[in-house]
């Protein structure tokens, strides 16, 4: 990608909220890029629209040291004519910059807990200060100094913490040092990938909603949500009315949640949807109700 | 239901209802894991542009997705999509290069009692298209299968 481009992606991507450079809080992002040009391009947007929406924002090193990072930071703010100085948002306490070895890696060994404590801490960090969230920008490199099954599990974690709530997770992913397979499973992790089905879920009092579109591109992530519904012993609602679009394996992952669960499960859904999970025969499920959103 | 196959017989001359590009113009596309996505926009435009729509466009749909993610999955990871109208159904053919799928896969009628157990795409796409078949590709490698979109 050219520096012309880059600055296109810019100014296109950095003011469309829910774009893989601004995401909205409760997006996990699969990022990937070409060339350095284009990492550092997505690195300065995700932190000035983070920065811009009154979040915290932290940023994950991998690639690039933290001294690094603060050069590709600095230069003129966002719109404002103002010089921006990474050194100055992170005395202000609101610009984190932490080297993939202090939260990833423990002495140098990959330490799934401590990716996700520190990333629950941070979110802590950002409430006591009254923030409006956290936007997280991992350079996903890390995860070739990781073994690849249990790396590809913490990010699949990350959604079923994370997602949905008080954070944006953006993962940057080097088409050049991963496999177009590692990089296939990773993005299906992944709710969104730029191109791919996004979808989009939240937690709530009752149950879950899911929005978007499942797909093979992102049905990894629909099973490691509702991976987090099954324990849950009590009457449960799944608010898909917003999903436009559900392959049978996503058909099938809801109703394998229903039949794992020992209580009801109610699934509003779509006519269309409705009627995939009829076709894969989910209403065999005593504890599964489906029912159509009217209209 | 084994009647529907036609083992081998796939020559290029063969003037068989269906067969690609011997009508108009034809929509073709390479895909792989990641272009899952882009394939099926693209299919609901195409087979939308050549006269389907409602129910009989969304089960088409619904039946490339599955055959397509099917390629992906269990046929090598990618494969090659063509979609094309003739005798007045839209017909769609998608090929990859894996080891085939199994014919119990093809055949059953009856789906597992648990949800635990995968794979309800090849199940499903039974029941959302018509003149379905499986054509094991040429030197005994990969699977083509082509289907028509039910009429409305």
């Amino acid at each position: 990608m050219t520096d012309s481009r880059d600055t296109l992606a810019l100014v296109l991507g950095a003011r469309t909220t829910g774009s893989a450079l601004n995401p909205r809080l409760g997006d996990h992002v699969c990022l990937p890029f070409d060339t350095d040009g284009e990492r550092i391009a997505a690195v300065r947007a995700i932190t000035l629209n983070g920065l811009r929406e009154g979040r915290l924002v932290l940023l994950v090193t991998e690639s690039d040291t933290p001294q690094q990072v603060r050069g590709h930071l600095a230069g003129p703010g966002d719109g404002t004519g103002e010089w921006f100085d990474a050194e100055a948002a992170e005395a202000g306490g609101r610009l984190t910059i932490l080297p993939a070895d202090e939260s990833h890696f423990s002495r140098g060994r990959f330490d799934p807990d401590l990716a996700l404590t520190c990333l629950a801490a941070f979110g802590r960090h950002a409430e006591r200060l009254g923030a409006s969230g956290v936007s997280v920008l991992v350079d996903a490199s890390w995860r070739l100094r990781a073994d690849p099954g249990l790396s590809l599990e913490v990010e699949a974690r990350g959604n079923a913490l994370f997602a949905g709530s008080w954070m944006a997770l953006v993962c940057q992913y080097d088409r050049r040092r991963f496999s177009g397979e590692a990089f296939d499973q990773a993005a299906a992790v992944h709710p969104i990938t730029p191109g791919e089905a996004e979808l989009r879920f939240a937690r709530t009092p009752g149950g879950l909603t899911l929005a978007g579109e499942v797909d093979g591109t992102n049905i990894a992530a629909l099973a490691s949500v509702l991976d987090t519904l099954v324990p849950v012993a009590r009457a449960l609602t799944i608010d898909a009315t917003a999903l436009g679009y559900l392959d049978a394996e996503g058909a099938r992952l809801l109703a394998r949640t229903a039949e794992l669960r020992v209580n009801e499960t109610v699934i509003v859904c779509s006519p269309a949807v409705a009627r995939l999970l009829s076709l894969i025969r989910a209403d065999d499920v005593d504890r599964l109700s489906v029912r159509p959103a009217g209209p | 239901m084994t009647g529907d196959r036609r083992a081998g017989d796939d020559t290029p001359s063969s003037r068989e209802a269906g067969e690609p590009g011997s009508d108009g113009s034809r929509f073709a596309a390479s895909f792989s894991r990641g272009r899952i996505t882009a394939v099926r926009q693209a299919v609901s435009e195409q087979a939308a542009f050549r006269g389907l729509s409602g129910r009989a466009l969304e089960d088409f749909v619904l039946a490339v997705n599955e055959i397509v993610t099917n390629a992906v999955v269990h046929g090598g990871g990618s494969g090659e999509l063509l979609l094309w109208r003739q005798d007045g159904r839209v017909w769609c053919e998608v090929s990859d290069a894996g080891p085939g799928i199994p014919a119990a896969w093809i055949d059953r009628d009856r789906l597992p009692a648990s949800f635990s157990g995968g794979g309800r795409g090849i199940w499903l796409i039974r029941r959302l298209c018509s003149q379905i078949s499986f054509v094991t590709g040429p030197g005994g490698t990969g699977t083509i299968v082509r289907f028509a979109a039910r009429s409305p």
